[in-house]
């Protein structure tokens, strides 16, 4: 059995969508964007969003959610991702390394066929759905590794659907162009123009403290059950040693040189390191403020 | 005017039960739901300052569908989209109260997340939800079993309805504890804060005005009938404040969805039906709240006609603005008068052509 982590980061997007509409932001770049939900509420409210991350998954999942403006799966579509096509022979020893270990047998064929299944699909949009709604199911049995009795069984195919079809709800379309794209942060920041850019730093050494429901997707979507995920941040500010605060201090300035041109920079932090980011912003802009709202997010906004 | 009242029976639980109104909920689910929900903040050990919060988010936590007027040929995709707001639109209007406490919005905000990352406004997943919007979410899934109009069951029977959710709606800690608080008995039962104080009228011209918002052909109605009501009151020797305050709680009415349709002909007997529903919703809303039950009668009878008699004069009074808010003022005086004696009582319709006539 894997911990799961606590604390959990709150990236809300009706949040960033009151802080947006307060300045007239029409526009926002997440270079660290992760699960893209938060950019999907944007986008539903209007705002063209654009998206960054070293994790090909976030990636995937962003073109389902971000990108994609009016593609979903139709119920046949969807049987085809989570069940074994009659005919097709099937990978189904790929996540045999995780079998006993973090999953069932069962759940280990499931991982192989949907990997297969999903790899299949035709569509960006249709990935990406297939993606996120499928990462829920990873999520759902590592929990239940952890509470057998208290959760209720339901078979993996169900259980995809349910996840697949919820999913796919919140395709919408805001009539702007948005985009994600795999990179590092001076990769997304180069490559696109917005009104702000939103930055929910990484930790420190946060490669090394991932959550194993982000690395072990990334190892489903790559179809390697030991992909190490280190290696992706190994070459970034955020990969080296960034344990002390003057190269963590380092790092963060560099994203903030970055995203020098950009008219806002709005940085989410906590009441444990909120002062810091304040103190690095202010250096770059004069004209920041800081909206305190819970100790677990406090934003800390700089005005070009 | 600012004075202090018991909360849950003045504007608040107007709101409230607005908020049950157009959730299509027994009037008093949401004020039920406050009180469990600062019931449960209290066994976990939450301070007082969590536990108000949480009982503020309790009463109001479905008032965000105020604000969501979808036309009746919208698909379901759009309802979805527009739904997922609800929470943020609730939000949003407890941040305006000045007297709320300042976490009871963030938990409106959150209080529809699931734990699995399915939930509305934002899809926040685990721990990030806020622990008190959890709490006010598994006390409102609860109570929606205890009450569901086609399966009531008693408190135990729903929760152990709720296990089935352990893990994807709700964190399984926070199942097992609201199991333990609900088998512990004594969760259910009034409870009322009376700490803060709102100001009664301008929190009422406020919901007034968002109802009719909900609506192009409504647009500020609520202000027009309690300036004219203002101004018939005095000509009538009524009390001037409570009719402006009636006027506005008319639109009670129209606390629906979707949103209903009162723009024919005021004066025509086909009308009377839809008016009378119209009218017979803002009683029984009124009536739901201590403070304003007293309002509920001439509310009830404000789609009443003069011939059938023993019409009240302020409910007479009432049925007169909505008419005349839908006439021209060139067809009133014709109109009106056609109608004095029968629908209007006539020093009613008197009193109304006279404040026409001495019009600049």
């Amino acid at each position: 059995m894997i911990d799961l982590p606590t604390n959990t980061r709150r990236i809300s997007g009706t949040r960033l969508l009151d802080l947006c509409r307060a300045r007239g932001i029409s526009s926002l770049v997440d270079p660290f964007m992760g699960v893209p939900t938060h950019l999907n509420v944007l986008k539903r409210h209007g705002i063209a969003v654009h998206g960054g991350d070293l994790l090909e998954w976030f990636v995937r999942a962003g073109e389902g959610l971000v990108v994609n403006d009016f593609t979903i799966l139709r119920d046949n579509e969807v049987a085809a991702v989570v069940e074994m096509l009659p005919g097709r022979i099937y990978p189904t020893d790929l996540f045999r390394g995780w079998e006993g270990v973090f999953f069932s047998e069962d759940q280990c064929r499931y991982l192989g066929v949907w990997h297969a299944n999903v790899h299949a699909l035709r569509s960006d949009g249709q990935t990406g759905i297939a993606v996120i709604g499928l990462w829920h199911v990873l999520c759902h049995w590592l929990l239940k590794a952890h509470h057998p009795d208290e959760m209720i069984d339901i078979p993996p195919s169900e259980l995809a659907w349910h996840h697949i079809r919820e999913a796919q709800r919140w395709i919408a379309d805001n009539g702007k162009r948005n985009t994600v794209r795999r990179g590092d942060f001076t990769t997304t920041l180069g490559a696109v123009r917005a009104d702000a850019v939103y930055l929910a730093l990484p930790g420190r050494s946060a490669a090394k403290r991932i959550d194993a429901r982000v690395w072990m997707w990334e190892a489903w979507w790559q179809g390697d059950p030991y992909l190490n995920i280190e290696r992706l941040y190994r070459e970034t500010v955020f990969g080296g040693a960034t344990n002390d605060d003057v190269s963590y201090d380092r790092a963060a300035a560099a994203v903030l040189a970055a995203a020098e041109s950009t008219p806002y920079i709005i940085i989410q932090s906590n009441a444990r390191d909120a002062d810091r980011f304040e103190r690095l912003l202010r250096e770059r802009r004069p004209n920041t403020e800081r909206a305190n709202l819970d100790r677990d997010e406090i934003y800390i906004i700089g005005k070009k | 005017m600012t004075v202090p009242v018991d909360l849950a029976d003045g504007a608040l639980g107007l709101y409230s039960a607005v908020g049950d109104a157009f959730a299509g909920r027994r009037l008093g689910f949401g004020r039920r739901r406050a009180a469990v929900a600062a019931r449960f903040a209290r066994r976990r050990g939450r301070d007082e300052d969590a536990v108000a919060a949480t009982w503020y988010a309790g009463s109001l936590a479905e008032v965000g569908l105020v604000a969501i007027a979808l036309p009746p040929e919208a698909g379901a995709q759009q309802r979805t989209l527009a739904y997922a707001d609800a929470p943020l639109h609730g939000a949003r209007i407890v941040a305006a109260f000045p007297s709320a406490p300042p976490r009871a919005s963030d938990i409106v905000r959150w209080h529809r997340e699931h734990d699995d990352g399915t939930g509305i406004p934002d899809r926040l997943r685990w721990d990030g939800i806020p622990a008190d919007a959890a709490a006010l979410g598994i006390t409102h899934a609860f109570l929606e079993a205890v009450e569901d109009p086609d399966e009531p069951r008693e408190g135990v029977e729903a929760v152990f309805a709720l296990a089935a959710e352990s893990g994807r709606r709700f964190a399984v800690d926070l199942v097992r504890s609201f199991r333990e608080f609900i088998l512990a008995g004594d969760w259910d039962g009034p409870l009322a804060f009376a700490r803060s104080s709102i100001d009664d009228d301008d929190a009422i011209r406020l919901l007034a005005q968002r109802i009719d918002a909900r609506d192009a052909r409504t647009g500020g109605r609520s202000e027009r009938l309690a300036t004219l009501g203002t101004m018939l009151a005095q000509r009538l020797d009524l009390d001037p404040r409570r009719t402006a305050r009636l006027a506005r709680l008319l639109a009670l009415g129209r606390a629906t969805d979707p949103v209903p349709q009162d723009d024919f002909d005021p004066f025509s007997r086909f009308a009377r039906d839809g008016r009378a529903a119209l009218a017979h919703r803002a009683g029984a809303i009124a009536a739901s709240v201590a403070a304003y039950a007293a309002d509920a009668p001439p509310l009830a009878a404000s789609a009443t006609w003069y011939e059938d008699g023993n019409q009240e004069p302020l409910a007479g009074v009432l049925g007169l603005l909505l008419a005349v808010d839908a006439l021209s003022p060139l067809d009133a005086p014709r109109r009106l008068a056609a109608a004095s004696g029968t629908q209007f009582a006539p020093d009613t319709t008197r009193a109304y052509l006279a404040i026409l006539n001495e019009a600049p």
